[in-house]
């Protein structure tokens, strides 16, 4: 006979089946975004894109007046001044970077949290595959870098489309559409280099500091075989410059430079800078096909952890 | 009950090992619905054996089988598993009900049912009124009860309790015992670890006893008291008023000896279940001033050192 105290029944109610992955993932989207850090974050990114985006706008109205002003000098000079190309670069560089503070500050907890406060036990006791938990994990830092890196860039270009002569947006917008998948390949690589790295990392230790600062040393320290590649030429100088991830991922808006505007300096920037395209993706692939395996590996057994 | 229904934990000749650390040696038992304890010191291999049983670790020999199914890694066995673990095991800054309606909704429940789910799981182990608060806020006690929330909001068949009364006050101490027995009652298989015999004594009806990774006795309470007449257990007491309590506990039947200690007292008794009864009766008759209860370890490796001498 079954005793039903304080007036508690087993659930009997409707049962709806929801994606574990995405239980896992919504969960630590939310403790993302509660994180005052990653929000402030956010909000810089939201200013420095109003920031250009005003500038940008300025410059479009600088430039018109210059020409019908006649003055062909001006317009060389107002170039210069204000060359588009370069504002659009900058802008990347400046979220690129707070882009990659946002994604060290969520992705350092992403299993280093599970393993502190031990939820990984908690887990691994409930109906709850391996690839379930990896799964939810990896979309995390992609979701974030959706408003960080994907839609101010997408945004940038479609506003400097709308600010076209009449008539013209549609024509600029087609023109430039390789600036939009540029912009596009230029998130899926950040998402991939830096989920790759983090849960690599955050797999191994509990501590989230170390996490962060080993982060920020592999991050940062990749300019070092680069500057050593950057002397050497053929397929080992390409494979040390790929060791530079963000280098790998920013070198798409660096190479997104729109048609009709002035200043095209990438190209000559490519060779001996950049790795070629294939050793950086491989960098990148690996990097993440690292990351998934350890993430899949925590969540089968606590045995790792005895 | 527990000699009709068919076991839902089944181990056959269970073995696990640590490198070269054997953590378990050549388990064979069955846990069959009812309330079961788990008894043995620390070290003693309950933690792995609890472990292998909720599918957190593969064996290194031998099977475990619940529901006749192995659970490692197989998601059709651990949703039918409930695990309270020893330590606190949360994301400290959520509340208690986001929290347990996140760990349901990693059973598949939608978001509505998750959430009225881990509702009643809440209501049931009585913390109705602190749904929204920090777990971070949550005394020890309402942590324990909230660790036991998330065991049973998916209303599990195996229930695994691991240390549930530790540091825990009488009251919170008989709230968990009725809780587990009542569960017992209800036709689940439940699994209670302690490293305290009369802990395990007084919700249990069948003991099993390890140390050094294997089992050391397996029967009732009362066949393993019989192989342990009159045991001595010190009791260490939390409290605000020793000396008054110290009187009382006194005139207790079986205590032998009381000794002031910083925060309270330490009481050697040769009569732990009627000293524990007694004590909850003051706390929740006479108002007495008692914190934590805490039996101290020794006892029970003399208890074990005393089984593996004979």
């Amino acid at each position: 006979m079954a005793v039903y105290a304080r007036g508690y029944r087993p659930y009997e109610g409707t049962f709806k089946s929801a994606p574990v992955a995405y239980s896992i993932f919504a969960e630590g989207a939310r403790m993302a975004l509660a994180r005052k850090g990653v929000r402030r974050i956010g909000y810089l990114i939201a200013l420095v894109f109003c920031g250009y985006a005003g500038i940008l706008y300025f410059q479009f109205g600088l430039a018109e007046t210059g020409e019908r002003m006649g003055g062909g000098a001006a317009a060389t000079v107002l170039e210069q001044l204000f060359s588009l190309n370069a504002r659009f670069r900058e802008f990347h560089n400046v979220s690129s970077l707070l882009a990659m503070i946002a994604a060290v500050l969520v992705g350092s907890s992403l299993i280093a949290d599970d393993l502190r406060t031990r939820a990984l036990s908690l887990y691994l006791v409930r109906p709850l595959r391996p690839r379930d938990y990896m799964l939810g994990k990896v979309m995390i830092i992609p979701a974030l870098m959706v408003p960080m890196m994907l839609l101010p860039g997408l945004l940038l270009w479609l506003l400097v489309g709308l600010w076209q002569p009449p008539g013209e947006t549609w024509t600029w917008l087609s023109d430039n559409v390789d600036v939009a998948q540029r912009v596009i390949k230029y998130y899926v690589a950040g998402s991939i280099s830096l989920t790759g790295l983090l849960l690599l990392l955050s797999s191994q230790t509990p501590r989230r500091g170390l996490v962060m600062g080993l982060s920020a040393v592999v991050l940062f320290g990749g300019m070092f075989p680069r500057f050593v590649g950057m002397r050497i030429q053929g397929v080992w100088g390409d494979r040390l410059r790929a060791l530079d991830i963000p280098n790998n991922f920013t070198r798409e808006f660096k190479m997104a430079a729109p048609r009709n505007w002035e200043n095209r300096v990438l190209d000559r920037h490519e060779a001996g800078i950049h790795p070629e395209p294939i050793d950086a993706w491989l960098v990148m692939l690996l990097l993440l096909a690292v990351g998934l395996f350890l993430a899949w590996r925590r969540a089968r057994t606590v045995e790792v952890g005895e | 009950m527990s000699g009709s229904a068919t076991p839902s934990v089944r181990l056959d000749r269970l073995s696990k090992w640590y490198g070269e650390v054997m953590g378990l040696n050549e388990v064979t038992a069955e846990f069959r619905p009812g309330v079961t304890g788990l008894l043995g010191p620390n070290g003693a291999g309950k933690s792995t054996l609890i472990k292998l049983i909720c599918g957190m670790l593969r064996p290194s020999l031998g099977s475990v089988f619940v529901n006749d199914e192995e659970p490692f890694n197989r998601a059709q066995v651990t949703r039918r598993i409930g695990l309270c673990p020893e330590q606190d095991a949360f994301y400290p800054k959520a509340s208690a009900w986001s929290v347990l309606t996140y760990l349901t909704r990693l059973h598949g429940f939608g978001g509505r049912d998750a959430r009225a789910i881990a509702r009643r799981a809440l209501e049931r182990v009585g913390l109705e009124n602190d749904l929204t608060r920090g777990v971070q806020a949550y005394s020890k006690g309402m942590r324990q009860r909230f660790k036991l929330a998330q065991a049973l909001a998916h209303d599990p068949d195996v229930i695994v309790l691991d240390e549930p009364l530790n540091g825990l006050d009488p009251p919170g101490r008989r709230f968990f015992g009725d809780l587990i027995r009542e569960l017992g009652a209800e036709g689940k298989c439940v699994i209670v670890s302690s490293h305290v015999l009369h802990e395990v004594e007084s919700v249990a009806r069948r003991m099993l006893v390890l140390n050094y990774g294997r089992v050391l006795a397996d029967g009732t309470p009362r066949e393993l008291r019989r192989e342990l007449p009159e045991f001595p257990l010190t009791v260490r007491i939390t409290t605000g008023a020793p000396t008054e309590l110290a009187a009382r506990v006194m005139a207790l039947e079986g205590v032998r000896r009381v000794e002031h200690t910083p925060d309270g007292l330490e009481v050697l008794t040769t009569h732990p279940k009627e000293f524990f009864d007694a004590l909850s009766e003051m706390v929740t008759n006479d108002d007495a001033d008692v914190g934590a209860v805490v039996p101290v370890d020794e006892d029970l490796e003399a208890v074990f050192r005393y089984l593996t001498k004979r």
